[in-house]
């Protein structure tokens, strides 16, 4: 093993750092099954935001990676990236080297010395496993704090039931989803910007993710409200996860013909279930409660780091909005 | 008024400090709150010297005797498995207003607090293996900079809206009781109870009974669950208020493990109780990982969000908050709010 260099991606890095990557998934996960050039393309060359990627290089072997989605995001009253820290790894060889500062932590605290920044890219997050959030946490320039622990909200499902038909399968995001974010984004502090071009590459186009995708419109044809839908295998295969809903709160009768939606889908064979994500302070979060669906524990807790003052992590807990779709596994 | 570090002197309570910290309590918190009512000697004599899980109290005292600032907390005995721990929760920390810019940063909140926690904080004999508190937020940024202070989670609170006491239904083969004080059959009930919990402040006659039969400043009702003759849970009720909504406060509860049905008619003779005081609302505070948490949901409770965080403070890699969070059963009675 020879000198690491640590260095942002370049192209040519493309198939090693793949090499590495299928190596390293392969082991810690049964849902784990070797990602594609397409799938990686979708994820960091066509993400409409761009990409984030710092490597650790042992002459052309990738040995580490520290990269995030970036997603247009406005806080307060101007706009920026929020990253979603995705796809953290080292090569087995090269873990817990003795003498030698972990190659986790060297990767990361390059990558948040390259893109940390109170302008560009102001908060970086995710959903890290124990093990990463331990580590995370441990070393003062990795930053990471706790935003909250996750509850969720689940429910049976009911048996088979109709799918109201003010309800439709939307095949594609087009402008009207963004007039749909605007009016619901009013109340929210802070949130990724939901236009089509950002919602199509996020849930329509992903190379293998079969997204089911709701919405209501009015009698003129424009978008009220929509959800989207998935089976997550580290969820639960049998759940369908709420990995999208937009709806303004002050229209609950939108809201109340997507939920008959998403039981409709629940009522196929083989599903249970449903599950979803809110905010606490979300309207949604009591609405979905009055729906029936219970709040309960899970595994998941949200951390972040914060590069402005007035954005910190005490303020995202009560003023970010986010969903399961901010989350590239899902 | 100015005072550098070396003109004070920091210290555990001794015997004799009450009248000082008392004064100096009293002014803080007048400061903060108009519906503040003096705290008596006799109160705090009861929150500290009598809890029979201890107290753990450091002051900084100016020249002339006068408490400057106090970092202090309430002892908890902890059942893990049939292990006995202390936990403390942070209580009553203040600085003298009149001393709050005599220095400079971090000021007196650290410089009480880091010999606070070194002194009481560990996993050596009688030391807290964890320290925990529901901090206001100014406090919270100070003691996630300079006391190691990490978030478990934001407080949600469980609350049952008078429109929906109805759904709480009684569940037959179980009947309510009330009685007048907690008697030393709850030693026993709390050993046969705590089995399948995780990590439990030790509910036993000596608790119960300091904590809601002795308290001088608030009178609670004790409900128990009976069935076949036997106790089967408890419930402690009072009315007040949290996070600013007057209700019927849960205040603590226990039944076995999985005794959905003992809990179901305990919460049901508390719908009754709210009903006959007027109450709008009932209003409760449980760690989401707990069975009680979905049974309490099932009974028609919404889950809300408050102001209040849940912060620790762990000694040892094992108990970390991760671990508070997912294997400690709480209640409102747990904390100074009740």
């Amino acid at each position: 093993m020879g000198e690491i260099e640590i260095r942002q991606y370049e192209p040519r890095d493309q198939a090693a750092l793949l090499e590495t990557f299928n190596l390293v998934f392969a082991e810690d996960s049964e849902h784990a099954r070797p990602r594609t050039v397409d799938e990686w393309a979708w994820a960091y060359e066509r993400n409409p935001a761009g990409q984030r990627i710092f490597l650790g290089l042992d002459g052309e072997r990738v040995v580490s990676h520290y990269a995030a989605w970036p997603l247009r995001a406005e806080v307060q009253d101007f706009e920026t990236h929020f990253l979603q820290i995705a796809d953290i790894f080292v090569h087995p060889e090269y873990r817990w080297r003795k003498g030698e500062q972990n190659l986790f932590l060297k990767t990361g605290l390059a990558y948040f010395a390259a893109f940390g920044s109170q302008w560009e890219d102001v908060v970086h997050f995710g959903m890290p496993n124990k093990r990463h959030f331990q580590l995370g946490k441990m070393h003062e320039g990795m930053g990471y704090d706790l935003i909250r622990p996750h509850g969720m909200l689940g429910r049976g499902s009911a048996g088979p039931l109709e799918m109201p038909a003010e309800v439709e399968l939307l095949e594609r995001f087009d402008e009207q989803v963004q007039w749909l974010y605007e009016r619901c984004s009013g109340a929210w502090g802070a949130s990724t910007i939901r236009d089509a071009t950002y919602l199509n590459w996020r849930l329509v186009d992903h190379p293998t993710r079969e997204y089911k995708r709701l919405g209501v419109r009015d009698s003129e044809g424009v978008l009220r409200g929509l959800a989207v839908v998935r089976r997550v295998p580290q969820i639960d295969p049998n759940l369908l996860t709420v990995i999208e809903w937009l709806v303004p709160p002050e229209e609950p009768e939108v809201g109340e013909l997507l939920q008959r939606g998403l039981l409709s889908l629940a009522g196929e064979p083989g599903v249970h279930g449903l599950v979803a994500m809110f905010p606490d302070w979300s309207p949604w979060f009591e609405q979905f409660q009055a729906w029936g669906w219970l709040v309960h524990t899970s595994p998941y807790f949200m951390v972040g780091r914060s590069y402005r003052k007035s954005v910190d992590i005490q303020w995202l807990r009560r003023h970010w909005h986010y969903q399961f779709s901010d989350l590239d596994w899902v | 008024m100015k005072l550098s570090p070396d003109d004070i002197e920091i210290r555990p309570y001794r015997p004799g400090d009450e009248q000082r910290i008392l004064e100096t309590f009293n002014r803080c918190f007048s400061d903060v709150d108009p519906n503040f009512e003096p705290r008596t000697l006799e109160s705090w004599r009861w929150q500290y010297l009598k809890n029979p899980s201890g107290w753990r109290i450091m002051l900084a005292l100016a020249p002339d005797g006068a408490v400057v600032s106090q970092y202090a907390g309430v002892g908890q005995r902890v059942a893990i498995g049939d292990r006995r721990v202390s936990f403390s929760q942070a209580v009553d920390s203040m600085t003298d207003p009149a001393y709050r810019r005599g220095l400079k940063a971090p000021g007196f909140f650290v410089l009480t607090g880091r010999p606070y926690a070194e002194l009481y904080g560990g996993r050596g004999e009688g030391q807290d293996l964890v320290m925990w508190g529901l901090p206001v937020p100014s406090a919270w940024r100070i003691g996630a900079k300079y006391l190691d202070y990490e978030l478990v989670c934001n407080v949600n609170r469980l609350e049952l809206d008078a429109e929906r006491f109805g759904q709480v239904a009684a569940p037959g083969g179980v009947h309510i009781e009330p009685f007048e004080a907690f008697d030393e059959g709850f030693d026993d009930l709390f050993e046969g109870w705590r089995e399948g919990r995780a990590a439990i402040q030790v509910r036993d006659a000596a608790h119960l009974r300091w904590r809601y039969d002795a308290c001088p400043t608030q009178t609670y009702t004790r409900l128990r669950a009976v069935r076949d003759g036997a106790t089967v849970g408890y419930l402690v009720v009072r009315p007040g208020a949290f996070d600013h909504l007057d209700g019927l406060l849960l205040c603590d509860h226990l039944t076995a493990h999985g005794d959905e049905e003992a809990l179901l008619a305990l919460l049901h003779a508390a719908v009754e109780l709210a009903r006959a005081g007027g109450h709008e609302r009932i209003l409760g505070m449980l760690p989401d990982a707990i069975p009680e948490y979905l049974t309490l949901q099932r009974a028609g409770f919404r889950v809300r969000t408050t102001s209040y965080f849940l912060v620790g403070r762990p000694y040892g890699r094992r108990y970390d908050m991760r671990w508070l969070y997912e294997n400690w059963y709480y209640t409102l009675g747990d904390t100074d709010l009740v």
